[in-house]
């Protein structure tokens, strides 16, 4: 059985514990406008466009069976007449078209995993399943786990949390650790906003929450996005759910657009976070002053926080 | 890291002063060294009735100088002596490399680069009466006329005509004798007076004593018995010099109204006054004869690569008796140390403008070796350790060249502030694998029995070396010389940097049968019309026979430089302090040290290892490689394509040439096919120079790092299979060309651990660039729990760690992002002390020509958060 993965990357620093390898799997059910990984969400090989790489050799245009290459600027693929064959990919020499997503053999993927072996010995790090959503492709993510875990290898699954339950049960054993994203606590706005529903989110958080005996291995993180999550009431309803459960650590990523730019690549309309009117991008800094009620909500329902840097007034 | 320049306010001061001060030219040097051979010598040699030998003439020469030129002491300094008689001064070396300024000294006020205040007077001084006694005797011209008059039937090379062609290799030792770690614990514990007792002790030995040279030694007891004078004569030369500088003290504090620093001038005075004459007491006089012996050192032998050795080891005494006997506090000390760092930048090497292309920055580079094993195999590790960690991260200045050794039990707090240290510090340390480069330096020697000089075996020769074996407790004392070489302290004279060899150039040959393009000219053997291999093997085989071709070259002409030193510029005063040339009463040129060996550097590791990639898949055999073009579905090219593309720069061709950077593998990225070219590039080369033997019967030590003659090189050469266009740079050292490392610090520093590590003898630099953002998700920051672990230092130690388990032998990084870079190269006043790693030592950024800036901005940015 092989996976689709769009991207191998190594030397991760901010995914688990240690020196890291990240293995990016392809395709997710959720569209969350402030997406980091726009590239990840379709769940096929896509065709990506580095328009800025382009040297104009009309190679691709040569190849394409399909007459569906254009030269409008800033585009290149008529993406409706594409049928994702990859021959533009292949002929075009300055990577300007890239094929995004590759199948792996699970022991093809170790392999790649084992080449930093030296680093995670001397950090305690490990691999890190990331996305899309990782257990969308459950079977595949399984077996990577346990080959990893055979090899004694930290394994740690970044999740959504927006899957059947039974495919989390399938992973549990060979999962050392499961990075939960937490987004909107309510129920409407976040059928809304994602397109899944935060029930099922909930209920798995609960469920695993539960069925590990070492409460560490599960991490819940909120990623701070103005306007949507970055609300008191969302936190406060997440504190709440955290505090209820026995939940005493909380993470929280701050709000960065680096996932904009890489909207174009594939072609997904940019117009979202604009829409969205983010312009108001927080400082990192400034969270822990402009966004002090935040420590204020987790610490009154007992929850550590950890991901706003207790930066000093100066 | 625990302390800040603010805290002390002198150190502030000091640094600023010298980082602001401009580069001027110092004649004093040359002008006593060429009065002494045309004024005093005559005299001398009248009055003997003798020729004077090259030892003692030279030894006398040192003493001239020390004992004429001026002595100076600027406000706030504890650590006197200056190297020139400016507060930043070059100093001029007629008789080796200062001949090529010659003709640039009515511009070198005005070059754009580096350039050096020169008076009018001094000028004519130059012009008129230093330079031209040097013309027709000087090292480079000497070394020509033995080869002339060597026997060369049998040897189809012609070191000196293809050294002028510039663009295939540089012998060094034309420039002097440098690029060495002498034996400073010597002078500072036993003194100079105890050198003229040992000196005395050795003639009286020999002369009145019987038995005490053997009768088969073939040297003359009378050679000997001048080199013993010449012992004397140095001492007095640099004990007079300290004198003087006692002597300069106390007229200040004659004069100072200021009552702090009246003391402290006295207290100067009093130190010059003890030593480097005799043993010192204190850590303050400890560092005081230091700096004393580096001065002399350098007005004998020019100024790269005369290395400090392990500081922190040999000074770690006086420190560890001050503080104990109460006289000495932490932060005090921690000044003292300062002040010696500022004051060891006090000269730049003067250079030719071309200089500026392949030695930008104007080192002197002097690595200061801390941390690693002592003789017994247990950490080294001293509180002067840290503190010179801390010295070195809180100013920011270029010297001493920092140079941490690691190895596997090396404690966890060290590796974590050695790593915090090049963060703050932007760039140094560079680190040292203990655990694979003791067994390397143990390798530097291959004691032979005889060589050119000494037919019969000389008494000693080898010793301790036994059966070509070193001691181990040799090995584990060894410094980091120059770059980032490592020779024994003390005990070997090695010359690690004898030549630099263009390794690209001999791909550019095998690529045109030996003929050199750029020149127009057959200067290579012939290896036949590439268009016609019929694989990769032969074009590898082409290659090698290049190689070997140019390393013979090299070692001819080193070797006959070698031989002129021994004629004209013997170095009393190095020897003095270099174990085993007082033993057998020979200078150290003449290979009476106890180790003796020659170092060679190859220039263009990744260049070479890419290009042979390119043609492997493109030429031959296309596996693995979507088709190039969509033309006729071929994934191949013919050689007579590529070799076209080449010439014309790949005017014609830019798909090909985007297909050679984008879809062939390269090195640095954990890739076993492309990897593995740059680890036949590394074995050629090693085995072409380690089969040979120096003039002094030691070995020649193969290394990859680079200076900056990748920049230097890189601007006359053609582009290449590898996608490198004309005239731009070439990559430094082993580290994967710019922007090709696509895969992450941990793959770049993986390739680099493939190569045949323990091979190269002479180690090698390996650059790692990393650019500090802001975390966007700073939980790993805080936390040190599951959901990221630690802080990047801790990150950057365990980079470093696994990069060593793997056999990694060094690594250095520069922790400076492309935007601060560029913005440097705009509004350079900003960023003054803003230090960058070039290929091993340590330099200005903004000292550095446009193109070396270029390069440096144009390496890989990995990633390292705030």
């Amino acid at each position: 059985m092989k996976g689709l993965i769009y991207e191998i990357q190594r030397y991760c620093v901010d995914d688990g514990p240690g020196i890291r390898t990240v293995v990016f799997l392809k395709g997710c059910p959720l569209r969350c406008p402030w997406c980091h990984n726009p590239e990840s969400q379709d769940c096929r090989q896509e065709i990506g466009v580095y328009i800025n790489r382009c040297i104009n050799c009309m190679e691709c245009y040569e190849a394409c069976p399909r007459d569906a290459i254009v030269f409008n600027n800033g585009e290149r693929i008529d993406r409706e007449a594409c049928d994702r064959c990859g021959l533009c990919v292949d002929v075009c020499p300055s990577r300007c078209l890239v094929r995004i997503g590759r199948h792996y053999e699970p022991d093809e993927l170790l392999f790649e995993i084992l080449k930093d072996l030296p680093f995670y010995k001397t950090s305690n790090g490990g691999v890190t399943f990331s996305g899309g959503e990782p257990i969308y492709q459950s079977e595949f993510l399984r077996e990577a786990l346990s080959l990893c875990k055979r090899k004694g290898i930290h394994t740690a699954v970044e999740t959504s949390g927006y899957a059947p339950w039974e495919k989390f049960e399938n992973i549990i054993e060979d999962a050392d650790l499961f990075l939960y994203d937490l987004k909107i606590w309510d129920a409407k706005l976040h059928k809304e906003v994602t397109g899944g529903d935060n029930r099922i989110v909930k209920e798995n958080f609960i469920n695993l929450f539960l069925s590990l005996r070492d409460k560490s291995r599960i991490i819940p993180r909120i990623p701070l996005i103005p306007n949507w999550t970055l609300t008191k009431s969302n936190l406060e309803g997440w504190a709440k759910f955290l505090n209820e459960l026995g939940c005493r650590e909380v993470h929280l990523l701050p709000f960065h657009d680096m996932g904009e730019s890489k909207k174009a690549v594939v072609g997904i309309e940019t117009a979202s976070l604009k829409r969205m009117a983010l312009k108001e991008r927080p400082k990192l800094r400034a969270y822990s002053t402009e966004y002090s009620y935040i420590s204020e909500i987790f610490d009154t329902n007992g929850i550590s926080v950890k991901g706003l840097r207790e930066v000093s007034p100066t | 890291m625990k302390y800040s320049i603010k805290d002390f306010p002198r150190l502030e001061r000091l640094r600023k002063t010298m980082l602001e001060a401009d580069r001027a030219v110092c004649v004093e040097r040359a002008r006593y060294y060429k009065e002494y051979y045309t004024e005093v010598l005559p005299e001398e040699e009248k009055a003997e009735g003798r020729n004077i030998p090259p030892v003692l003439r030279q030894a006398r020469a040192f003493r001239h100088i020390m004992t004429n030129r001026s002595v100076k002491i600027f406000p706030d300094e504890l650590i006197v002596g200056s190297t020139t008689s400016k507060l930043l001064g070059g100093l001029i070396f007629p008789e080796f490399l200062h001949l090529a300024v010659w003709p640039e000294l009515n511009t070198i006020s005005k070059r754009k680069d580096n350039p050096f205040i020169i008076e009018q007077r001094e000028i004519d001084e130059l012009n008129d009466v230093i330079f031209p006694r040097w013309m027709e005797t000087n090292v480079l011209q000497r070394a020509k006329e033995i080869w002339e008059g060597t026997e060369k039937s049998e040897v189809k090379v012609n070191p000196f005509n293809i050294l002028e062609k510039f663009s295939f290799y540089l012998l060094s030792k034309a420039n002097g004798i440098s690029h060495i770690a002498p034996n400073y614990s010597k002078g500072i514990k036993m003194g100079f007076e105890s050198i003229m007792d040992e000196a005395r002790g050795m003639t009286e030995k020999m002369f009145i004593k019987q038995g005490g040279f053997k009768e088969q030694t073939n040297i003359k007891k009378n050679e000997a018995k001048d080199f013993y004078l010449a012992m004397k004569t140095i001492a007095d030369g640099i004990i007079a010099f300290a004198n003087r500088y006692s002597d300069e003290a106390l007229r200040l504090s004659e004069k100072e109204k200021e009552s702090k620093r009246k003391f402290e001038l006295i207290k100067i005075a009093d130190i010059c006054k003890r030593i480097p004459a005799k043993p010192a007491r204190t850590f303050h006089e400890a560092l005081q004869s230091l700096w004393f012996i580096q001065i002399a050192l350098h007005q004998e032998n020019y100024d790269m690569g005369i290395s400090f050795g392990r500081g922190d080891q040999y000074l770690y005494p006086y420190y560890k008796r001050d503080v104990e006997m109460g006289i000495l506090k932490e932060k005090d000390a921690l000044e003292l140390l300062g002040c010696f760092w500022v004051k060891s930048t006090d000269h730049v090497a003067f250079t030719p403008s071309t200089g500026s292309l392949f030695f930008g920055g104007t080192p002197s580079n002097q690595p200061m070796t801390i941390g690693g094993v002592d003789k017994n195999g247990k950490d080294a590790t001293n509180e002067l350790t840290y503190l010179m960690l801390e010295a070195s991260a809180m100013l920011g200045v270029r010297e001493p060249n920092l140079s941490a050794r690691i190895h596997r039990d090396s404690p966890q707090e060290y590796l974590l502030k050695v790593a915090e240290a090049i963060k703050e510090s932007h760039g140094t340390p560079a680190v040292y694998n203990d655990d694979y480069i003791i067994p390397i330096v143990k390798n530097t020697i291959r004691p032979s029995k005889s060589s050119p000089q000494h037919p019969e075996p000389v008494e000693g020769w080898g010793e301790g070396g036994g059966e070509g074996v070193m001691p181990i407790e040799d090995a584990r004392d060894y410094a980091v010389i120059g770059c980032v070489e490592a020779n024994v302290q003390g005990k070997t004279f090695g010359m690690t940097g004898a030549a630099l060899v263009n390794m690209v150039s001999a791909l550019e040959l095998a690529l045109n049968d030996g003929y050199y393009p750029r020149r127009m000219e057959q200067v290579g053997p012939h290896t036949g019309d590439p268009r016609k291999f019929k694989s990769m093997n032969e074009l590898r085989e082409a290659y090698r026979i290049q190689i070997e071709f140019l390393i013979k070259n090299v070692v001819y002409g080193n070797n006959k430089l070698g031989e002129a030193h021994q004629e004209l510029t013997p170095t009393p005063f190095l020897s003095s302090l270099i174990d085993g040339a007082m033993e057998k009463g020979m200078d150290v040129t003449m290979g009476s040290a106890v180790y003796n060996s020659s170092g060679v550097t190859g220039m263009g590791l990744s260049d070479v290892a890419d290009s042979l990639t390119a043609i492997q898949y493109l030429v031959f055999e296309g596996i693995d490689l979507p088709p190039y073009g969509s033309k006729g579905g071929n994934n191949k090219v013919t050689m007579e394509e590529m070799l076209g593309a080449v010439e014309d720069d790949f005017k014609n061709n830019p798909a090909l040439h985007a297909t050679i950077l984008n879809k062939i593998p390269k090195y640095g990225n954990n890739n076993p096919k492309a990897d593995s070219n740059a680890k036949f590039v590394a074995d050629v080369f090693c085995k072409a120079v380690s089969q040979y033997d120096n003039y002094r019967g030691g070995k020649y030590n193969p290394g990859f790092w680079t200076m900056t003659t990748h920049v230097g090189w890189g601007k006359l050469g053609g582009a290449l299979p590898n996608g490198r266009k004309a005239n731009q740079h070439y990559a430094s050292g082993v580290t994967p060309a710019g922007g090709m490392d696509r895969e992450g610090p941990t793959s770049s520093l993986l390739s680099a651990a493939y190569l045949n590590n323990s091979d190269i003898t002479n180690i090698y630099a390996f650059n790692q660039r990393f650019g500090v953002i802001s975390s966007q998700i700073p939980s790993t920051l805080t936390g040190e729990g599951q959901g990221g672990g630690g802080n990047d230092t801790e990150k950057l130690s365990q980079l470093i760690r696994a990069y060593f388990n793997e056999g990694g032998l060094q690594v250095q990084f520069t922790v400076a992002d492309a935007a601060m870079l560029r913005d440097a190269q705009k509004n350079p006043e900003k960023h003054r002390g803003l230090i960058v790693r070039i290929s091993g030592y340590t330099a200005y950024f903004v000292d550095l020509n446009q193109d070396c800036q270029s390069e440096i901005i144009a390496r890989t940015e990995h990633r390292i958060i705030e």
